[in-house]
């Protein structure tokens, strides 16, 4: 019987001893007393933090918030000191994390009950993408990126003649010549502790495949990696140089042949020696450079949350050079490129959002200048760069913790701001407290206006004229249900929301939406087609490149869960709404991406790949990746 | 204050005492969610850190598992949502699974969507009757008979076993 043979398996899983005595000991009635030392000492440091904030706010008379001190560094033994104070500062660190870790848990009662709540900021891979330099006679599906001319990396690339898709289960790369009579006629394979969270450009005959890589029995042994290969041969790809650096995978970009590569690197501080720089310092391997980076290229964020680093590293694809590198001590959680800057985003220990711009000249990273703004950014998409002006649309949480009897409540007071900084990241022009209570769920600039979704039961959607960058002005707000989690420009005066209907009364989610909104009056902002999936999840709603959207061909394709697995759907724009053109399945499949080549359309998966005509959508051929 | 619990003697809902007993039927249902020990682990902690502003009110043994088991089933629909899971990777999930997968069940029903094996480690495992699982999961119990059917078909595929 099932139920004997399931139970009797069951029966054998169990919490470790450890973890039981670790429960046990924080659910205890005794052990109660102890955090609330820490929280008097806490809220004594937030009063003293708030006496600061006054006199700042009194002798400088600014509402932004203040800038972090951040220097630079000549010597690796300030870089030292810095690191080794989170030694003593681990402790008290902890702490607060697990206080932190309590109200948060009341926040999430409060708000998140949906089943499949969207995780926006997933650092995962995929795009269905077109190459980067696709010759003109064929025609692909094209990127879904956000900056022209910015690569964004994907699990799939093409470049008209071949397809180059990983395959996270299997750990390997394939390539399949395109055409009817496609077939796979290469793969990569990766070693075991490689392969994670991997991504890839293709330009001209050169591959950079990019991912986290391990060592094993190691703490903090992980390595950004770059394998730069020649496919010129795209059926025997030769592996031509390795760029590592120290920390994990956070994201890339390709511009021109730079390939910028960014890291976090978190010192492991019990186990740093003051003479030996490699245990506190990032470190690069590449075609030209090996060892710890030099210490004028670092700089510490003084209000940063722990020893960690955010190691940008520009290389050379052609010959796997590095050409210039930059760390911060100070973590990073989002940024955005341009063909010019690259901003990233931080937590700072004030609860505000650190941002740093680098300018990137062919290569050259160099940091011009440091910020600060209030609030969370959602995603890369919450950050802009438009004439000069550097925008920003964040959520600000103005919470409150009440404590009563030993319980604590929180509660959550959000509202959403748009800032506009300019190249020295000071702050030129706002509009504060939008949509109080709800929280942004989706961005998208457009030169002069800027577009945002937020949502608790309805969705408004915001557009914002910027073309005073001193003064931003909202313009219009069309409140629909439901919510988007992604905006893309669909041609002339038409952005499409990608995201999620919604109950009007209770704010449940019902299942996915597409969206056409009609935007050549920003100030009337319309909904004109709307169409609602019975699926209630995809990939698209947590990475803008699990979406196929295609203007030229009116096509867009994304994956969905059914209730058997994976299937991929596309839709098209009629005069009448949208229309769905066509869906594939592919039995046992999962991460599937759409592209398309001249006549054909490809749905891959992490096993087979399946070839259709475009013109009746009937399958072609199957094609194993095994 | 005299709470309900200490007012009626019923002192079995005391967080430590709820802990003893139930420590490993949260955990499973958490494991079968998560698919991952790490996660289990930190599900764990959470339910029972939540667990405690809740106990007072706790009516009855069963109204206690049940409470229980609806907290496990929030705690890792919310575990998505969190920062931690949103800046962190999974493990490879095929580590916490169980190593011989030659005839085992629960690699089998691990497989299975999740909403699938939630309602099939429930029903078969806790013994929960579909008008008790809506309750526990909060969906509509033609939902729960239909996942539930859907679930056995996909599992009648896998595993040649009676139910």
């Amino acid at each position: 019987m099932f139920k004997d043979k399931y139970s009797a398996e069951m029966d054998n899983i169990r919490p470790d001893g450890y973890i039981k005595q670790k429960v046990l000991k924080s659910i205890a009635p005794k052990n109660n007393k102890k955090p609330s030392k820490t929280l008097i000492f806490r809220s004594a440091m937030a009063v003293a933090a708030c006496i600061c904030l006054i006199v700042s706010v009194f002798t400088i008379k600014t509402v932004a918030p203040q800038m972090p001190a951040v220097k630079k560094v000549m010597t690796y033994d300030s870089v030292y000191k810095t690191v080794a104070q989170y030694k003593t500062n681990d402790i008290i660190k902890f702490f607060s994390s697990a206080t932190d870790f309590l109200t948060e848990g009341d926040k999430e009662t409060i708000v998140e009950e949906y089943e499949y709540v969207t995780d926006d900021s997933a650092v995962n891979n995929a795009k269905p993408n077109a190459s980067d330099g696709s010759s003109n006679k064929t025609e692909t599906s094209a990127t879904n990126e956000q900056v022209e001319g910015v690569g964004e990396a994907d699990i799939i690339k093409t470049d008209g003649k071949y397809i180059y898709a990983y395959s996270n289960k299997m750990n390997k790369i394939s390539v399949i010549s395109a055409g009817k009579d496609a077939k796979k006629v290469g793969e990569i394979k990766l070693e075991q502790n490689e392969g994670y969270n991997t991504q890839m450009y293709l330009k001209d005959s050169r591959l950079a495949v990019v991912f986290t890589a391990f060592e094993d029995n190691k703490y903090n042994a992980h390595k950004t990696t770059a394998y730069l290969y020649d496919v010129a041969d795209p059926q025997n790809p030769k592996k031509l140089y390795e760029c590592v650096q120290s920390g994990y995978y956070r994201d890339s970009r390709l511009i021109g042949d730079k390939l910028y590569l960014i890291s976090d690197y978190s010192v492991d501080t019990y186990n740093i020696k003051r003479s030996d720089v490699t245990t506190y310092v990032p470190s690069i391997e590449c075609a030209d450079f090996f060892g710890a980076v030099a210490a004028d290229s670092i700089s510490i964020n003084e209000v940063c949350r722990g020893p960690e680093y955010n190691v940008i590293c520009s290389y050379d694809i052609d010959d796997g050079t590095l050409v210039s590198t930059h760390s911060l001590l100070g973590g990073v959680y989002t940024l955005y490129c341009s063909q010019n800057n690259i901003i990233t985003a931080g937590y700072s220990e004030d609860g505000n959002t650190a941002v740093n711009r680098y300018s990137i000249d062919d290569g050259k990273i160099t940091l011009a200048a440091q910020g600060s703004i209030k609030g969370d950014l959602l995603n890369q998409f919450s950050i802009d760069e438009y004439n000069g002006y550097f925008r920003f649309v964040t959520t600000v949480n103005n919470g409150k913790e009440t404590r009563e009897s030993g319980s604590v409540r929180y509660e959550i007071m959000t509202s959403n701001s748009l800032v506009v900084l300019n190249g020295d990241l000071k702050q030129v022009g706002a509009v504060e407290n939008l949509a109080p209570d709800e929280r942004v769920y989706s961005v998208r600039f457009m030169g002069d206006t800027a577009f945002f979704v937020t949502f608790r039961q309805v969705d408004p959607l915001f557009s914002v004229d910027l073309s005073e960058p001193e003064k931003p002005k909202v313009i219009g707000a069309l409140k629909i249900p439901g919510f988007s989690n992604y905006l893309f420009p669909y041609g002339e005066g038409k952005l499409l929301g990608i995201g999620q209907e919604a109950d009007e009364y209770t704010g449940g989610t019902l299942g996915l939406k597409l969206s056409m909104f009609d935007i050549s009056d920003p100030a009337a902002v319309t909904e004109y087609a709307k169409t609602v999936l019975k699926e209630k999840y995809s990939e698209a709603l947590a990475n803008h490149k699990a979406s196929l959207v295609d203007v030229k061909r009116n096509l867009i394709g994304f994956s969905v869960w059914g209730d058997y697995g994976q299937e991929y759907v596309l839709y098209s724009l009629e005069s009448n709404g949208f229309n769905k053109v066509a869906s594939f399945k592919i039995s046992g499949e999962y991460d599937l991406r759409g592209l398309y080549i001249n006549d054909e359309f490809y749905v891959i998966g992490q096993t087979e790949a399946a070839v259709y005509s475009m013109n009746d959508y009937r399958l072609i051929k199957n094609i194993s990746l095994e | 204050m005299n709470s309900m619990a200490e007012n009626i003697g019923l002192n079995f809902a005391l967080p430590e005492k709820a802990f003893e007993k139930y420590a490993d039927t949260v955990y499973r249902l958490a494991f079968v969610r998560t698919k991952n020990k790490s996660d289990s682990d930190d599900i764990l902690q959470e339910v029972f850190l939540r667990y405690m502003k809740v106990w007072k009110k706790i009516e009855s043994e069963e109204h206690l598992k049940a409470m229980l088991l609806r907290i496990t089933v929030n705690c890792s629909n919310s575990l998505k949502t969190s920062a931690w899971f949103k800046k962190t990777e999974p493990l490879d999930e095929t580590l916490a699974a169980p190593q011989n997968n030659s005839g085992s069940v629960l690699a089998e029903v691990i497989k299975l969507p999740l909403n699938y094996r939630t309602v099939i480690h429930l029903h078969y495992y806790c013994g929960y009757s579909i008008e008790e699982i809506s309750k526990i999961t909060k969906t509509n119990p033609s939902t729960v008979k239909t996942r539930l059917h859907r679930a056995r078909l996909a599992l009648k595929d896998a595993i040649k076993e009676e139910f």
